[in-house]
C-alpha cells in the first residue's frame, strides 16, 4: 500500500514526560496509570481520535522519562489529562510534561 | 508568565525547593498565611477580627456563613466554596458581588481532585468554571492553588495552566490574580 501524501497525512506531536514518584518505576506501571488517566479524562471516543502511543523504546528507567506520541489536535487534552494523574499504584507521584515537539529528534 | 501560589508561603522548604524546580515562583514573605476553619460564626468572627497582619484564608462553610465571611474586611481569601455546598458551586451572583466589593478572592484547591471519584472530579471542575465565570463578570479575584501537603501534590504550573485552559478557566488564576492579593496587602 502506498503512503498517504503529506497534506492529508495526520500530524503528530511528541510529548516528553518526567515521572516524579517516591520510588523508581517500571514502564509497565507507568503505562498502566497513564492509560487509566487518559481513559478517565478523555473517554474511548477521544482516545481513538488521538491515536495515542506511549512509546516503550523511549522510556528511560534511570532518569524516569518517557515520550508519548499523539495527534496534534489532541496534544493539550493529553497534557490536561496527565496533570490529573495523582499516583502510581500505591505510590504518590505525578507526571510533569517537559517538552512538546513535532519530531522525536528535537525532544 | 510568572506562576505564583500563595499557599507555598506556608510549606516546608523541601516542598518550596521542588516547587521552584517545577517553575513556581515563591511569593516574597511580607505577611504569613493563616488558614481558618470554623463552623460557628461567633468563634470565626473573633478569630477573623483578631488577625490583622496575616493573609487570612477562611475555609468556606455553608451558604449563610459564606455570606457573613464575605462581609468581613480582614478576610483575603475564601477557600473551596464548592466543598461544603450541597450540589452547587457555593458561589452565586450575590456572593460574587460581595467578594468583589470587599476585595476577597475566591480560591479553589487543586488537591481536592486527588482523592475523589470521577463523578466528584467532573462536578468540581464544572463548579470551578462556573465560579470563574461569575468572578469574571463581577470583577472578583479568582485563584487556583495546589495547597500541597507534600512534594507529590505539586504540579507543573504550565501543565496546570493547560488543564485550566481546557476548562475555559483563565490562566491568570495561577499568576496575576495571586499577585493582586499580595499587592492589596500593601494598601
Amino acid at each position: 500500500m502506498k503512503r498517504l501524501p503529506p497534506a492529508i497525512r495526520p500530524k503528530y506531536r511528541y510529548i516528553s514526560y518526567n515521572v516524579h514518584c517516591e520510588k523508581d518505576l517500571e514502564f509497565e506501571t507507568v503505562i498502566g496509570e497513564i492509560w487509566d488517566t487518559l481513559e478517565e479524562y478523555l473517554g474511548v471516543r477521544k482516545l481513538s481520535e488521538g491515536e495515542i502511543w506511549i512509546m516503550k523504546n523511549q522510556y528511560n528507567k534511570k532518569h524516569q522519562k518517557g515520550v508519548i506520541k499523539v495527534q496534534r489536535s489532541m496534544e493539550k487534552d493529553v497534557i490536561a489529562a496527565l496533570t490529573l494523574l495523582s499516583g502510581f499504584n500505591d505510590n504518590k507521584g505525578f507526571l510533569q510534561v517537559e517538552n512538546v515537539s513535532g519530531t522525536l529528534k528535537n525532544i | 508568565m510568572r506562576y505564583k501560589d500563595l499557599f507555598l508561603l506556608n510549606v516546608e522548604n523541601s516542598i518550596k525547593q521542588k516547587a521552584v524546580e517545577l517553575g513556581w515562583e515563591i511569593p516574597t514573605k511580607k505577611r504569613s498565611l493563616k488558614i481558618l476553619q470554623e463552623q460557628k460564626w461567633e468563634v470565626l468572627k473573633k478569630k477573623i477580627s483578631s488577625s490583622e497582619k496575616e493573609i487570612l484564608v477562611v475555609e468556606a462553610q455553608d451558604y449563610e456563613l459564606n455570606k457573613k465571611i464575605l462581609g468581613q474586611e480582614n478576610v483575603d481569601i475564601l477557600l473551596s466554596p464548592e466543598q461544603k455546598s450541597n450540589r452547587n458551586s457555593g458561589i452565586d451572583h450575590i456572593l460574587a458581588k460581595k467578594a468583589a466589593k470587599k476585595n476577597i478572592a475566591i480560591a479553589h484547591d487543586f488537591s481536592v481532585l486527588e482523592n475523589c471519584s470521577l463523578r466528584e472530579k467532573s462536578h468540581t471542575l464544572h463548579y470551578w468554571k462556573q465560579n470563574n465565570d461569575l468572578c469574571k463578570k463581577y470583577d472578583a479575584n479568582f485563584i487556583i492553588t495546589t495547597n500541597p501537603e507534600n512534594q507529590y501534590a505539586l504540579r507543573d504550573p504550565k501543565n496546570l495552566g493547560i488543564l485550566l485552559d481546557r476548562h475555559n478557566i483563565t490562566e491568570d488564576s495561577l499568576a496575576q490574580n495571586q499577585t493582586n492579593i499580595l499587592q492589596s496587602d500593601f494598601q
